[in-house]
């Protein structure tokens, strides 16, 4: 007898949902609750635009200095950005990482024929030249992050890409490949112990990679010239989603949930001298979550709706810094250049539209919209000779010439 | 900030449901059944995710409620089939199709199994497929999932019954 309860069952059980499902669920909520914060300040807005306009010139007046005497980067240059072409790399959904190295561009993916362990993880390798993939390097593992690429560095020479894997004969854990980009081959599989590994970072001290398991998070530092563990630093948290490191500091982002409210991120500075945590400091107040990003020497933070360097010793920011264009804040990528530092700028409303490629200029904090829509959910980027590539959710590959014609 | 969260984070012990952070293993041990039910429901997966994340955000939103309601999963069931009227009800005023073809990058067309069945349910009208669902599936009473549905129990049995019909003879099972 056909048993339509049999047959339904049977057939749920095999319907699995895609992973990061949940990490999917936390963005989704962020940008809900984003849109309507934003709902409601314009409502504010509208109703207190003269005290507004009076708050906002306070504020600016204020005791603590705009910026620090920085030099413009390489203001000179005549940009003109156009889209140049969009071509097809991995899977939708199943890439996550951009990276320029060795005078190529570089594509993290899984679900990948031909690909290496956790789920067929693999390397793309991209011809700038001719916008071509070349060649598809199989992995032991691929980073983890679904938006903002992260998880992979250029360093020594060396691509590392750090994520979830399985060593031969080890149980799963969080591993740090190295592979030569000269031959595309794996040249070390460093397990790191705990499940995941999330993001890295490299400075004179090692290569600095955020892991973690259930309950438990660390940093962990390899040292590049044994591809062995150096040393562990125990975070307070649970969840560590972003590591930068420059001379002297290592900064990671911890998430935490707590009260039904999260994620809340965590500022941790770690001291590459003694690792040990030797700051906290909570993003917004109560809960907020940042980008880390680091240019000229110093570690940028995006805190609330601003962008300013970071005081490494108190994890504040140093500076007031800069505030991003009302509304327009960056989502999906923020890269720096010799040019600026270039994001998706969320559109606005309800955010269904497409980002704008937008530029600011981290010296001086002018804004540059450009009337480019960035069309295919751009995800992570790189730029290498003046073209930005834009890594997308669906799989895809945008290049985008920044320099005008002669520039 | 569009922050990245990390795919594949291990999860949490069930035990955690009773922790101040218990939302994220509730989700973790409710949401593939709930998927794989709204595809079903649905016939489309990305539609079932979609419904599966507006449920669980809605949950998240009263959690406090919701940890201590008596019974937390029937509580997000009632809310995700909330939420699939709702949407239905937009997709009639916005005078748009709703049975669909199968996608052309159809997950489930890799799984011939399963590609059958999904082929079936999406030939039933998205009321029928509800009530099978809610009835032959999740065991609930034709008067439980009136209640789910808002119509009378009378029209979930006919619905049901009329689903179970079109199901075996389009998948030819034996006693069509």
């Amino acid at each position: 007898v056909f048993d339509v309860r049999d047959v339904l069952e049977r057939t749920r059980e095999r319907l699995v949902p895609p992973s990061g499902a949940f990490e999917r669920l936390v963005v989704f909520r962020t940008r809900r609750r984003r849109r309507q914060r934003v709902a409601t300040g314009l409502l504010a807005l509208t109703v207190a635009i003269g005290a507004t306009i009076l708050l906002v010139r306070a504020f600016h007046a204020g005791d603590v200095p705009l910026s620090e005497p920085t030099t413009s980067p390489t203001p000179s240059l005549a940009l003109d950005p156009r889209e140049v072409a969009t071509f097809p790399v991995g899977n939708t959904g199943e890439t996550n990482a951009i990276l320029s190295a060795d005078g190529s561009i570089w594509v993290t993916g899984y679900g990948v024929n031909g690909g290496g362990g956790v789920d067929r993880a693999a390397l793309f390798r991209i011809d700038p030249a001719t916008d071509d993939v070349t060649d598809v390097f199989p992995m032991d593992t691929a980073p983890t992050r679904e938006v903002g690429g992260g998880g992979v560095a250029f360093a020594d020479g060396s691509i590392w890409v750090t994520g979830g894997g399985k060593p031969t004969g080890d149980e799963p854990q969080a591993i740090l490949d190295r592979v030569d980009p000269s031959t595309g081959k794996i040249v070390a599989t460093i397990p790191l112990g705990g499940r995941f590994g999330a993001d890295l970072a490299i400075n004179e001290q090692g290569v600095w990679v955020g892991i973690f398991t259930d309950g438990d998070a660390e940093i962990v530092r390899v040292d590049p010239t044994t591809n062995q563990v150096a040393g562990r630093t125990e975070l307070p948290s649970s969840y560590v989603s972003h590591v930068e490191a420059i001379d002297g500091a290592v900064v990671a982002q911890e998430l935490e949930w707590s009260g039904g409210e999260g994620p809340c991120g965590y500022l941790t500075r770690v001291d590459p001298a003694t690792g040990e945590v030797a700051a906290r400091e909570a993003v917004g107040d109560p809960c907020g979550l940042t980008r880390l990003l680091t240019w000229n020497g110093r570690i940028w933070s995006t805190i609330g709706e601003r962008f300013a360097p970071l005081d490494p010793a108190t994890l504040k920011p140093a500076v007031q810094g800069f505030a991003f264009e009302a509304e327009h804040f960056p989502r999906g990528f923020l890269v720096p250049d010799d040019t600026g530092i270039w994001y998706a700028a969320y559109p606005g409303g309800d955010g269904n539209r497409p980002d704008r490629l937008t530029r600011m200029d981290p010296a001086t904090g002018e804004v540059s919209s450009y009337p480019l829509t960035l069309d295919h959910g751009p995800i992570a980027a790189t730029i290498l000779d003046g073209s930005l590539f834009a890594l997308n959710f669906d799989g895809s590959v945008t290049r985008i010439d920044l320099l005008a014609d002669g520039g | 900030v569009a922050d990245e969260p990390l795919a594949g984070r291990a999860p949490r012990d069930a035990q955690a449901v009773d922790e101040p952070t218990g939302f994220e293993a509730f989700f973790r041990e409710e949401h593939a059944r709930l998927f794989g039910t709204l595809c079903l429901v649905t016939g489309d997966a990305r539609e079932a995710e979609d419904l599966m994340q507006e449920a669980f955000v809605r949950i998240w939103e009263r959690w406090e409620q919701v940890r201590t309601h008596p019974d937390p999963a029937g509580y997000l069931y009632r809310t995700a089939f909330n939420a699939h009227r709702e949407r239905l009800r937009q997709v009639r005023r916005a005078g748009r199709r709703i049975l669909r073809a199968a996608p052309a990058d159809d997950p489930f067309s890799s799984i011939d199994e399963v590609a059958d069945v999904m082929t079936a349910l999406r030939l039933l009208a998205p009321r029928q497929r509800a009530a099978i669902v809610l009835t032959d599936l999740l065991d609930m009473s034709s008067a439980e999932a009136a209640e789910f549905m808002r119509v009378k129990p009378v029209t979930v049995r006919a619905l049901a019954s009329a689903a179970r019909a079109t199901l075996r003879r389009t998948m030819g099972g034996p006693g069509v």
